[in-house]
């Protein structure tokens, strides 16, 4: 055998006690030798391409990397994974596109592109290099920021900043972008931004809000009087509202991932389609109840269309996924309809409100001004009466940062996954690589962020190239989620995650024969799975092995490619012992994958 | 009996990784990987696709790939060569699947490689080339005639480590499976050929 293999198990290397074949050794110089016949002189490009796309590739480098520091390579021991960056990162990384086809001749002009590139980064590697997005105000309408005791009306694209007071209007309505992910208050709400970098903090004093998290948000906390939400990754709808004699009561339905409260005798976890109603009793006792969403409650138009902005902006749709189609074509809940009565399984702590909210005075309609503009009334009337709601203005559709991909996932027996996807758009579209996880989801982002991997296998560069196997996997659950990126890896266009279970090979029970002279009948109960899942029967047949297997090297003396096929008949059989077995079995990577197999039948032709 | 297909072409498999996780930052590192991988992988693609133009295009592909990936600190750094011939392999599959409009009848893939029902498997879109060069390099005629009577996965396997001359960790890498799942389907491969020239020598007298 081959050196590396020195160490296998040697059940399964196939030469007993090491003893060679002299057939086999004489096939293998025979093969080797017409092998370094072709490749002899004949490996390398002609002409100066090679040093071409050498010189051009090299480039890419920073300047300031180009002299190498620290210990020589041949001196270095160097772990699997053991370097990181310590400095700026090259901006190649990030700024260099891919050319599916790229001409060789225009490799000293990208090499001029790759300069200028790196220049470009120099002045301001903030824009390339994907710091931090500022917070902003994506959207408001009625809605009024207050910052160092002065009161501004908020417009879309202001910046915003910790310590700042967002509150809105009846009828109005705002988006905070912060860290990656979004901030929605319904009317009458208000929100205090208390950090909006790294490790997120928001106090919710009242209304409605819709809670994305976004990716590059640490922990997300959102604080109600002395109870505290706490998610990272997480999508989740909270409605503060006041409950006459019990104070406020705070209702939240987990959308996406599982949400932590906490607070006095309050330590629960919200999972992703449970609502639970939290008391905040002035008098400190703290009431909870927890159950099960209803499909009331995610046909709620709040719900559907918060869910489809954030299925928009890519991420996951949680507990909503494949509802949000639905939804559309429901009749929606009457819009006097209470949200926290719906909720059957929390009534002990649920009344009608016994009196309405003051809603924040409505402000002027904000204006196009980018920035915070002070108001012409800055402090609000003492005694807040019903005033008319203000007509809201036509805003423009949020326009999706990705598109979208459709992604179906099956998994099989057999311990792989089969995958297919939807074309994405042509422009800059260089790669697809689905992502698999462990864990609950995916974010829709490139690299991923572990448990998170992307698999090599699952990599195409034919943007036709739709479909992918996952193989080699352990028995259990896995998400998905396919991205189709640009030559920097930039994701343009990203599937829904796809949950899928994995399981081993299937047991296919009893495999029945019956002789008839020199005949046997053997039938069998169909595999059962899915399509994807299915390439063949194989009937495997041996007079030595009482454990006969076509994909383990034997004999097949009879196959199908219908999953419906139960039974098959095989003639004219010597005289002897026979031992069956049925093969369920699947093509991956040019092999067979075995999906499911009966017992084995043995039986006795006279 | 086994012998390394390439003895005095390999890179030592720790210098490799130290390199790689060199190029990270040096492009001197990854230039070194660069001019020992370009002849293999230009020679992977171009023993497949009869359009040098494209087997260029194919391998600046491959290696702007290469570099991108060796830069990100999540690269896995066990088999860089492995990566790059599957990169390859993959490119020169969806190279052929793209152009498959344009092939004419009877020279796309041969249903009776396998005889067996992997028409949804595409992997080996673009070996036939590579399987031809190895037969025709081949002295004996029934051993060409066997090699073309082994199933497709058998045949792509013996192409892949006689004829690209691939190591055991790179074989692992692009067939996907374990050193000692190819040890067996690389025995399989071997019997299986040698069954055909027995039927070959049969059929002949």
């Amino acid at each position: 055998m081959w050196p590396e293999d020195e160490a296998l198990d040697e059940r399964l290397i196939p030469f007993p006690d090491g003893r060679a074949d002299t057939d086999l050794s004489a096939l293998v110089d025979a093969l080797a030798e017409a092998g370094d016949r072709v490749r002899t002189g004949k490996e390398g490009p002609a002409g100066r391409f090679g040093t071409e796309l050498r010189a051009t590739l090299l480039a890419s480098y920073p300047a300031t990397s180009g002299a190498p520091a620290g210990p020589t390579i041949d001196s270095m021991q160097v772990p699997i994974g053991a370097v990181r960056w310590t400095g700026t990162r090259p901006a190649s990384a990030t700024a260099q596109r891919h050319r599916t086809r790229p001409i060789p001749a225009r490799w000293p002009a990208l090499a001029m592109v790759a300069v200028v590139a790196l220049a470009v980064v120099a002045l301001d590697g903030r824009v390339f290099l994907g710091g931090p997005e500022p917070s902003r105000a994506v959207e408001a309408v009625g809605a009024i920021v207050e910052r160092d005791g002065e009161r501004y009306a908020l417009v879309s694209g202001a910046g915003l900043q910790a310590d700042d007071l967002i509150s809105t209007a009846a009828g109005g309505r705002a988006t905070l972008a912060i860290g990656g992910g979004e901030i929605r208050l319904g009317e009458a709400a208000t929100v205090r931004l208390d950090r909006v970098e790294g490790d997120v903090v928001v106090a919710q004093s009242a209304g409605r809000v819709w809670h994305r998290v976004g990716l590059a948000v640490g922990t997300y906390r959102v604080l109600t009087a002395d109870v505290t939400w706490m998610a990272s990754g997480t999508a989740f709808d909270l409605d503060r509202r006041p409950f006459g004699s019990i104070g406020d009561a705070v209702r939240a339905i987990g959308i996406e991932h599982t949400v932590r409260v906490e607070g006095p005798g309050v330590a629960i976890d919200i999972g992703e389609g449970s609502i639970a109603v939290v008391g905040l009793d002035p008098a400190g006792a703290r009431s909870v109840a927890v159950g099960a969403v209803t499909e009331a409650d995610l046909a709620d138009p709040w719900i559907v269309r918060h869910g489809r902005r954030d299925v928009a902006l890519g991420f996951d749709p949680g507990i909503l996924d494949g509802r949000l189609a639905i939804a559309s074509r429901e009749p929606s809940p009457p819009a006097s309809a209470d949200p926290f009565v719906t909720a059957g399984p929390i009534e002990p702590i649920v009344s009608p409100p016994s009196t309405a909210a003051p809603p924040p005075e409505p402000t002027p309609q904000p204006t196009a001004t980018p920035t915070p503009r002070r108001t012409a009334t800055p402090t609000p009337r003492p005694t807040p009466k019903p005033t008319p709601k203000p007509t809201p203005k036509p805003t423009p559709k949020p326009t999706p940062a990705i598109a979208t991909l459709d992604l179906k996932a099956t998994g099989c027996h057999g311990g792989f996954a089969v995958l297919g996807w939807s074309m994405a758009g042509a422009e800059r579209f260089d790669h697809y690589q689905t992502l698999r996880s462990t864990g609950d989801s995916i974010a829709p982002a490139y690299p991923p962020k572990p448990p998170a991997v992307a698999p090599d296998r699952l990599w195409t560069s034919g943007r036709d190239s739709l479909s992918a196997i996952d193989a080699d996997l352990g028995p259990g659950p896995y998400v998905y989620r396919t991205l189709a990126l640009d030559g920097g890896d930039k994701v343009l266009a990203a599937s829904s995650g796809r949950r899928v279970t994995v399981s081993g090979v299937k047991a296919q029970g009893a495999l029945g024969a019956v002789v008839k002279g020199a005949t046997v009948t053997v039938e069998w109960a169909a595999y059962g799975g899915p399509d994807a899942c299915f390439g063949a029967y194989k009937l495997a047949l041996s007079t030595t092995d009482e454990t006969p297997s076509y994909v383990e090297g034997g004999e097949a003396a009879w196959a199908s490619e219908s999953q419906t096929s139960t039974s098959a008949v095989l003639e004219a059989l010597e005289p002897g012992t026979y031992h069956l077995r049925l093969e369920t079995i699947r093509s991956i990577d040019g092999t067979w994958t075995l999906v499911g197999r009966t017992d084995v039948a043995t039986v006795t032709i006279p | 009996m086994e012998r390394d297909a390439s003895p005095l072409t390999r890179l030592d498999p720790t210098r490799e990784r130290a390199l790689v996780a060199r190029a990270r930052v040096d492009p001197l590192a990854f230039g070194e990987l660069y001019d020992f991988y370009l002849p293999r992988i230009h020679g992977f693609i171009a023993r497949r696709l009869a359009d040098g133009a494209a087997a260029e295009d194919l391998t600046a592909m491959t290696f702007e790939r290469a570099l991108n990936a060796v830069r990100r600190d999540d690269f896995r750094n066990d088999s860089f060569g492995g990566w790059l011939y599957r990169v390859a392999a993959n490119a020169v599959v969806d190279h052929v699947r793209r152009a498959r409009r344009s092939v004419p009848l009877g020279l796309g893939r041969r249903a009776s490689d396998t005889g067996d029902p992997d028409r949804d498997d595409e992997r080996r879109l673009g070996d036939e080339r590579a399987e031809r060069a190895l037969g025709a390099a081949l002295d004996r005629d029934e051993l060409r005639r066997a090699l073309a009577r082994v199933s497709g996965p058998h045949r792509r396997l013996l192409v892949l480590r006689y004829l690209d001359g691939l190591s055991t960790d790179e074989l692992c890498v692009v067939l996907g499976c374990s050193a000692a799942t190819l040890a067996v389907r690389h025995h399989r491969a071997l019997r299986a050929v040698r069954a055909a020239l027995v039927r070959e020598t049969s059929d002949v007298a």
